[in-house]
Order: structure tokens, then sequence, then C-alpha cells
């Protein structure tokens, strides 16, 4: 590979890289909010599962707290229960609930289900179990500082597994609570007894003592949620890869098949010109072999008619039939020289040139001038005629020609006129020699620029004029044709020259 | 011969081979008079009794035409056409006389019921002989349809 590929094949991998930044960082975006989305759905399900755990168990705090605690006080006061009497497993809640959830979890593992971690944290608990870690702690802050915030959530990662962790603030500690967890002193002598330190004491009303929180494993759900959030990418990537390759196919397809197409419309046109170029070659030498053919029968005719006369002694039109044999010897000669010189047009190419057509149709008139004088004809030569890019001395045939096409079908005009001049069509240069002779009947306009075809048998030239003219243009690219209103109403004959001349 | 007027219509451009065909139908005295028109046009005008040719006693209908092909103005085969299509026309015998062999020619003369086609022969004592046979065949021994 040289510089130069090297230096295509950089552009175009930079231009890959462009065009695949956008849906790749499209991509990348819809992954990510997918993901959230669809995490956020199962976690929001976790969640649902865990407040239903610890709402349960604010119940049975509740139950604990409003029925348990003064029906116990009431039995206490009417002398049931002695004064001293105290037994968490009974009195406190959060011994009660704590233990609860020891046998639900129980029951969990027997049925074959996941065990859940449960834990009352507080700053100051009876129990060592419940102490708040610094996490914990600063969550009963939190709780105290912003009364609005009814509950935390935050997915957590302990030993490399990923849990949702959820925790409500405890019950607030009322004057009732205070009984118990007030002063030392005035807490019951069973419960002083119970508990030596100073744990679960000199707390106060009106503030959130701890916290009650859950934690389950989130690890299935995130993956789920990671898996499926694949596979939709993967889904949606294969789609967009579908249809942009689909797009890209049906572009290529689509350009092969205008391309394709073009190249049967050219075919075909290629196809019609060589058709119409053999229909022509035919016809060419259709004419060529009739057209000779005649003189040769005139010859043979009259040699023959000749020696008949010799010998019967018969002399008196021996010398018209000479002239006929030498007028068609003659003409023979003619048609071989416009034969050879129409064959010329078209190999023999002069180099072409800017042409200054007022001094070529200058030029030609003057060696015409014979002619038109001993017809009496006027010429009018329209002034400033642009120049025309062309082969020179083609030029001056085409332009002599139909000049004298024009005197030769002047027909008996009293007051005879040829002009020649230019005029625009849609952007093309039509030069036109124009005369008020004889004219010509729409149904010959096709007909008068074959070879050797002529309108009028008399009429003085082999046929080739208009023949040459119609070849000389068509090797310059353009175009020729004549305008006539019919027979006497004059004719004029246009041609053009191709763009690229 | 039966001295009934015959007239031949020769519609042949070339003046000289229009002599050859005149001078030959003279010396064997087939036909009465020959009618020598150089175009196609001059041929349907002189058919239809037209123009110049109105005068059915100077132009007859004729009873055989001797039509080449390659004519100025109106083509022979179109010439041919016109008269196979036309109802009153269409039994004049049409007899193709033309310099060309072409196979193209031969096969549209006949497709448009050209009633005979024949090639100028290049040598005179045939030009001759095609002329007197092609007079007394279709002049004496067909039956002529007027």
């Amino acid at each position: 590979m040289n510089l130069e590929n090297l230096k295509i094949f950089a552009v175009k991998a930079r231009r890959a890289v462009n065009m695949a930044a956008l849906p790749v960082v499209a991509m990348v975006v819809v992954a990510v909010t997918l993901n959230y989305a669809i995490s956020a759905f199962f976690l929001s399900d976790a969640e649902e599962k865990i407040k239903n755990i610890l709402l349960s168990h604010r119940g049975l705090h509740q139950y604990i707290q409003k029925v348990m605690h003064p029906a116990f006080y009431k039995a206490r006061e009417q002398g049931e229960i002695s004064q001293d009497f105290y037994a968490p497993e009974i009195f406190s809640s959060s011994f009660v609930v704590r233990v609860d959830h020891g046998f639900y979890n129980e029951e969990l593992k027997k049925a074959g289900l996941p065990e859940i971690y449960y834990k009352l944290a507080s700053n100051n608990p009876r129990n060592p179990v419940n102490k708040a870690d610094e996490f914990e702690s600063s969550l009963i802050k939190m709780f105290n500082e912003n009364s609005e915030i009814s509950e935390f959530k935050k997915v957590v990662n302990i030993d490399g597994k990923k849990y949702l962790y959820f925790a409500i603030p405890f019950l607030e500690t009322s004057n009732a609570c205070i009984r118990c967890h007030g002063k030392r002193e005035d807490a019951p002598q069973g419960l002083q007894a119970l508990y030596p330190g100073q744990g679960g004491f000199n707390e106060k009303a009106g503030v959130y003592r701890a916290i009650e929180s859950i934690r389950v494993p989130v690890s299935d759900e995130i993956s789920t949620a990671f898996i499926l959030t694949c596979s939709l990418s993967v889904g949606i990537i294969a789609m967009f890869m579908l249809f942009f390759f689909n797009r890209r196919l049906k572009r290529t397809v689509d350009k092969k098949t205008y391309s394709l197409e073009a190249e049967v419309v050219e075919r075909k046109k290629k196809e019609d010109d060589l058709e119409k170029k053999n229909a022509e070659l035919e016809r060419f030498a259709y004419t060529v072999s009739h057209d000779l053919k005649s003189p040769i029968i005139t010859i043979k005719g009259f040699t023959g008619a000749l020696e008949k006369d010799l010998l019967k002694g018969n002399y008196e039109r021996m010398a018209g039939d000479l002239k006929r044999v030498s007028d068609a010897a003659d003409r023979m000669n003619d048609l071989l020289c416009d034969l050879l010189e129409i064959s010329t047009v078209g190999r023999v190419v002069n180099t072409s040139e800017a042409v200054d057509m007022n001094l070529l149709v200058e030029d030609v008139l003057a060696q015409l001038e014979g002619p038109l004088r001993n017809s009496d004809i006027k010429v009018t030569v329209q002034s400033d005629l642009p120049p025309l890019f062309c082969d020179r001395q083609r030029m001056c045939e085409v332009v002599q020609n139909l000049v004298e096409n024009a005197i030769n079908y002047m027909g008996d005009q009293v007051d005879p006129h040829i002009l020649f001049g230019v005029r625009e069509e849609s952007g093309v240069k039509v030069y036109f020699v124009q005369d008020n002779g004889i004219g010509i009947d729409e149904k010959y306009h096709e007909n008068v620029f074959g070879l050797f075809n002529k309108l009028d048998a008399k009429s003085s030239g082999t046929g080739i004029g208009l023949a040459l003219v119609k070849r000389i243009i068509e090797v310059h690219g353009g175009r020729v044709w004549v305008e006539s209103d019919g027979v006497g109403k004059g004719s004029r004959f246009c041609f053009t020259v191709g763009r690229n001349f | 011969m039966n001295g009934e007027p015959l007239t031949i219509l020769l519609v042949e451009d070339n003046p000289d081979h229009a002599e050859l065909v005149m001078r030959n139908m003279e010396d064997f005295q087939v036909a009465n008079s020959i009618i020598h028109v150089e175009d196609g046009e001059a041929a349907l005008d002189c058919l239809y009794g037209r123009g110049k040719y109105a005068d059915r006693k100077l132009f007859p209908m004729p009873h055989l035409m001797l039509l080449d092909l390659r004519l100025p103005k109106v083509d022979g085969l179109e010439v041919l056409k016109e008269v196979k299509g036309d109802a009153d026309l269409k039994a004049l015998p049409v007899v193709i006389l033309t310099t060309s062999d072409a196979e193209r020619d031969s096969a549209m003369a006949y497709e448009y019921h050209a009633n005979s086609y024949v090639t100028k022969p290049v040598s005179f004592d045939e030009f001759s002989t095609l002329l007197r046979d092609l007079g007394f065949y279709w002049l004496a021994w067909n039956k002529r349809p007027w």
C-alpha cells in the first residue's frame, strides 16, 4: 500500500469512526437509561416487601406499648402483679420484635426462603446487640434533624454482595416510654436489676431514640436487570444495525439499479444509432447499385440500338443515341465522383476552427456569382453573422450546396431572392438559407436529404447536394432540416452545429 | 390484334430508359399509344384523369402500367399501393420495371399486389425480347380488364 492509498484509507476510517460515534453514544445513553429503569423497577418491588415487614414490626411495637403496657399497669395497680416485676420478654417491645423476627427467619428458612436481616439500632441501647454503628448513628441523627423524612433506602455493598438497605425511625419516645427509659432510679426494680448499666436510661420524650432497619440481598434483581438491559440493548443494536445495513444495501441496490438502467438506456441508444447507421448503409448500397446500374442500361441499350441501326444503314438517330451513351458515361463519372466525395466526409477531417461566417458566405457567393447573375437572383446576407466553430472547408460546401439548391429550385419566380441568416432557438444558433422558389410539399421534407433523391427529374445535378449537406452537418454533431409552407411558398433550409464544435 | 386502341402508361424518370422502352414497343407495335410520365404524382394524375390529364381522349385509361420504383415525388411503391387500393383501378395490370433486383423491393411490390416484377436487363437484345414478350403477354394473351 503506497502513501496515497494509506491516506485514503485513513480518511475512510475517520469517516467510519465519525459515522459510528453518534449511534454508539446514543446506544450507551439508551442502555444506561434502560438499566436504571429496570433496576428501579426491581428495587421498588423489594422495597415494598421490606417496608411491609417493618410496618408489621411497628404494628407489633404499637400493640405492646398501647395495649399490653396499659393492661400490665392496671394489673399492677390492682396488686395482681408485684410492683418490682419486670420481664423484657413481656415488657420490652424491642425485645419482643427482635425475637419475633428471629422466629420469622426460622419459618422462612423452613420454607426454603432466604432469611431477612433485621436490626433495631440505638445510640443508647439496653442490649448491646442493638448498639448503632457509625452509619446507623448518622441515620438516627438525620431522622431527628429532618422530621419530614420518614424512610431511608440505599443499595449497599457488603462482602461483594449487593443489598437493599431500608430504614425507618423507631416510634417517637413518648412520656409513657420515659417510665422505663427515664432516670434509672425511676424505673421498676426488676428492670434496674436486669440491666445494671446506664444503657437505655436518661432518654427524653419527643425524639427518635432508634431506627429499625432491614436489608435484603438484591444481587439477583440487579443481575436480572443487567441481563435484561443487555439483551434489550443487543436487540436494539441488532435492529439498528439491521436497519442501517438494510438502508445501505438498499442504497447500493438503488445505485446499481440506476446505473444499470442508465446503461440499458445508453445501450439502447447505441443500438438505435447502430440500427440507424445500418439502415442508412443499406439505403446507400441500394441507391448506389440502382443509380450506377441505370447509366449502364442506357449505355448498353443505346449501343445495341446503334449496332442495329448501323446494320440497317439507318443513320438518322445515331448522333442522338451516341450523345445519350456519352452523357450516360459522364453521368456515371459524376456519380462516382459524388460517391467519393460523400465517402470522404467524416473520414477526412480538417481541424475545426472559429470560422467567420460573414467571410465564408461572402467567399461562397463570389464563387457562385455566375449562376446567380444568370438567374438574376438577389442575395441578402444578414449582417454580423456570429462565428461558428467548424471545419471551414466543409462548411463552405454546406453553404455552397444550399445556395446552389436554392438556385436550382427557384422555378420561374419573377423576383428571385435568397437570404442567408441566423436565428436563435432555445439557446442554439440556427443558420438558414431562405429562398422564394418553388417550395417543397411537407411530405417530401425528409426525402430531399436522401442520396440521389431529386424532386424534379429534369433539374440539374445528381441529387447528391443535400445528402452531402446532411452528412457534413451530422459529422459536425448538428441537425439540418427544411421549412416550407408548401409548393410555391419558397423554402428555408436550416442547420445547427453541435455544441462541441 | 383485334384493332382495339391499346394504351400503355410508362412511368419512368430516366428519359433514356423511357426512350429505349418506347422504341422497342413501337418496333413490335403491340400498343397503339404510350403515355410517358416521369414521376409518381403524374402517374396518379393520369390514372385518375386529373389536372393536365383530364382529357380522356388524349389520355385514355391505360391497359397496362409499366412502373419504375425509384421515382421523384411519389415513389413507385406508393403509386402501386394507391392503384391496388382503389376499387376502380385495382384490376389494371401493373408490371414493375426497374433497375433494382433488391429482394426488399420485389417483396414489397408483391406485398402491394404487383402483377409482375421484372428487372431491366443490361443486354440490349434481352431488353428488346423482354419488352416484346411483356407487351404480347399483357396486351394480347392476357384477358384485359377493360
